[in-house]
């Protein structure tokens, strides 16, 4: 298999000492268990499985080897994959479709499509895509395997319904320290326990990392517990705050660039949260409104990103942000607290049921008038308001647009 | 409601635009003559009724089940248009002796993109043989021009004031309402040849008092006014910009109005300030710049906080 033959010829630690089967992959024996029995108990109609819990922890392993293992081919789609409804339906489905081909020509039991990283890709925009792989679900006569870092990501509600959730925890620091073992012997490096534990609890559970730290610090075949200085924290992933306060107060491109990058929070939402905390920050005029003119730009970019699905055109926006803000950050200097989530995200929520009740109205009255909900909105309500002052008035409409005491109520309140 | 107990359900009985009527006269003689329709025109002038008093010559009482009603703004992609055009044609021909077709009413076409537009040629196209097309738009010139030949255009004018003072006064007769003449005068005015408007504006001061006057007048027409996006702007030019994008995001979040209607709300309302005109020119620039941007980016509420920041900007001398 070419995944064996990349191992091979790499000389990256983490590709050369690969799990090559189930039995390799270390710790969450429940959720190796779980997925084993998903995958081999699979009919058609049944859930797809979302394997999630923090990086590097072999949830995209687990699905190659378990697959090879049972003799499935894996068919893979990564987040780098634009994901727009018409790619997923373009590739994945017809080889969803025709099964009994795939049985003849693998020789197993057929096809077993992998969607990686799901939770990173789904923007407002490309919505499209989780009904894609939705309706991918329902229909698919091959298992559909989902991996996520954050399965809780709200773009991924509805999907959960259609998952069986499969959870990966942290990998214990002795089974770490165990694998580094392994490995300082196979490469002949000589250290201590004591690096090795450090290096084990440093990576906080990710095996991935922990390999590549070692390799790193193992340049001369030794190491030792000096070296360990020059093991940087690794980046973990900064929250909102820290992200906010870094960008505001950097004091040159490469800080506010990194910063950016290095967060959790997707772009978009980053965007959003630095709208919401602008005016704190700069509270004179002039300095307001060309930090917005530079939010506005970048917004401009993002937008072009979503129309044309080009994520390669991402470092732009973000160039255009880090260095438009921080000309401006150094006019300003004090200290501020950040808001986050921004209100609008909190505010969408409660308003949902006040949204959905003026659509209705503007619906039942528009039926009636032969006008749009918009037109209703605009010109009508404000007189209807007016009118259902009079009880008789009020009494017919109701029953003539078919209004219930709520929608009056609410029209009332408006 | 007054606007649709008054709507007029014959074509004699419409009042105003003659020519249009007499045209479409012409063509209900003999139906199958009659071609694709596209009616434009200002809001309130007729072209919904019309189009309604086309159906109910066509089709009497049963109008209904040979007329397919749509609005652009409501439906959700050309392919829903497609869906409900085909599945009408199939059900709604040939039934009705001399009628060979039925009728497909598209309101606020105008609405549609020229994408969207192109796609809907097609199906014009492909369902001729069975419906009959009337679009109805604001501005006949944002119809692709492909459509535009493939049908006979009608313009409905703005209302003269006369025209209005009658049906008003009928409509005053009718439910035995008292009139000043400069409440009926004030009307008009406010109207702007918007017989919806007129009939609306009647009726809700019909509800607050006995007698028709100038004062309940402007009293009804106050009320009605949305004031929200009016204070956004002046809070912006005056320096509060924190009021004036929390009252952005009540427009757009709690009253769920799109960016794009917002920003047009801006436009018309900077013109009703009193401005010195240096600074009236940079915000009608900065509008058209703004507006360009909403199309072109992802997120309307920083676009529209960006506008706010720049009127804020461009007002800061306008003190309290």
């Amino acid at each position: 298999m070419d995944w064996e033959r990349r191992i091979l010829e790499s000389s990256i630690w983490v590709d050369k000492y690969h799990p090559k089967n189930v039995s390799e992959i270390l710790g969450n024996h429940k959720a190796k268990t779980k997925f084993l029995n998903w995958l081999k108990s699979w009919r058609p109609g049944s859930k797809a499985a979302l394997l999630y819990g923090p990086p590097g922890l072999g949830k995209t392993t687990l699905v190659h080897v378990a697959a090879d293992e049972l003799a499935f081919r894996v068919l893979e789609m990564n987040a780098s994959d634009v994901r727009i409804k018409k790619s997923i339906t373009k590739i994945a489905e017809p080889a969803a479709i025709e099964s009994s081909l795939n049985l003849f020509i693998y020789g197993g039991r057929g096809t077993l499509i992998f969607f990686d990283e799901v939770d990173g890709i789904f923007g407002r925009e490309d919505r499209g895509g989780t009904g894609a792989i939705i309706s991918l679900i329902k229909e698919s006569q091959h298992p559909i395997v989902l991996a996520a870092n954050d399965p809780w990501n709200p773009k991924l509600r509805t999907m959960r319904r259609y998952c069986q959730m499969i959870r990966f925890y942290g990998i214990r620091v002795r089974e770490i320290v165990t694998l580094l073992h392994d490995i300082c012997k196979k490469e002949k490096i000589v250290t201590t326990d004591k690096v090795l534990i450090q290096i084990a609890e440093n990576s906080e559970g990710d095996v991935r990392s922990a390999i590549n730290d070692l390799q790193m610090l193992s340049k001369n075949r030794v190491i030792t517990e000096n070296e360990l200085e020059g093991l940087s924290i690794r980046n973990k992933q900064k929250d909102a705050f820290e992200t906010l306060e870094q960008i505001f107060s950097a004091e040159n491109t490469q800080m506010a660039r990194k910063a950016i990058t290095q967060s959790q929070i997707d772009f978009e939402t980053l965007l959003i949260s630095i709208h919401e905390n602008l005016p704190n920050n700069f509270s004179d005029p002039n300095t307001l409104a060309k930090a917005y003119n530079v939010i506005s730009k970048a917004d401009i970019s993002f937008g072009r990103i979503k129309r044309t699905g080009d994520w390669k055109l991402l470092s732009y926006a973000l160039e255009q942000m880090s260095i438009g803000l921080v000309q401006l950050n150094k006019r300003s200097s004090k200290k501020q607290r950040f808001k986050f989530p921004p209100t609008k995200f909190m505010m969408l929520g409660y308003t949902k049921g006040m949204r959905s009740l003026n659509s209705s109205i503007c619906t039942l009255i528009g039926e009636k008038l032969h006008l749009s909900r918009k037109a209703v909105y605009r010109e009508i309500l404000p007189f209807i308001k007016i009118i259902i002052n009079d009880s008789d008035f009020r009494n017919r409409m109701s029953s003539r647009f078919g209004l219930d005491e709520k929608m009056i109520s609410h029209i009332n309140n408006m | 409601m007054w606007t649709e107990k008054y709507r007029p359900e014959t074509l004699d009985n419409v009042i105003n635009q003659s020519n249009t009527v007499e045209t479409i006269k012409h063509f209900l003689k003999n139906p199958g003559t009659m071609p694709h329709l596209l009616f434009s025109g200002p809001p309130g002038t007729g072209k919904t009724t019309v189009a309604l008093c086309i159906a109910r010559n066509l089709f009497g009482g049963r109008w209904r089940d040979f007329t397919l009603e749509l609005n652009a703004s409501d439906e959700r992609g050309i392919n829903m248009v497609r869906e409900r055009i085909k599945s009408f044609s199939r059900h709604a021909t040939g039934l009705l002796g001399n009628v060979p077709f039925g009728l497909v009413m598209l309101d606020e076409s105008d609405q549609m993109t020229s994408q969207a537009q192109t796609a809907l040629r097609r199906i014009m196209e492909t369902s001729s043989r069975t419906s009959r097309f009337i679009l109805i738009c604001n501005y006949a010139s944002k119809i692709i021009e492909p459509i535009q030949s493939r049908c006979a255009i009608f313009r409905f004018s703005y209302l003269k004031p006369p025209d209005v003072k009658n049906f008003l006064q009928m409509i005053a007769e009718n439910e035995d309402l008292s009139f000043v003449n400069e409440g009926m005068d004030a009307i008009i005015e406010f109207s702007e040849g918007d017989m919806r408007k007129a009939i609306n504006i009647l009726q809700s001061a019909s509800v607050l008092k006995d007698v028709i006057d100038l004062e309940i007048i402007l009293n009804v027409v106050g009320m009605a006014k949305p004031v929200e996006v009016r204070e956004m702007v002046i809070s912006a030019l005056k320096g509060d910009f924190l009021k004036s994008r929390t009252i952005l995001h009540d427009l757009m979040i709690k009253r769920g109005i799109s960016g794009v209607d917002i920003i047009r709300q801006i436009h018309s309302e900077i013109f009703h300030l009193d401005l010195p005109d240096t600074l009236l020119m940079d915000l009608a620039n900065t509008v058209a710049e703004y507006d360009f941007r909403i199309v072109e980016g992802a997120n309307e509420d920083i676009q529209l906080s960006a506008l706010l920041a720049q009127f804020w900007k461009m007002g800061g001398g306008l003190g309290a």
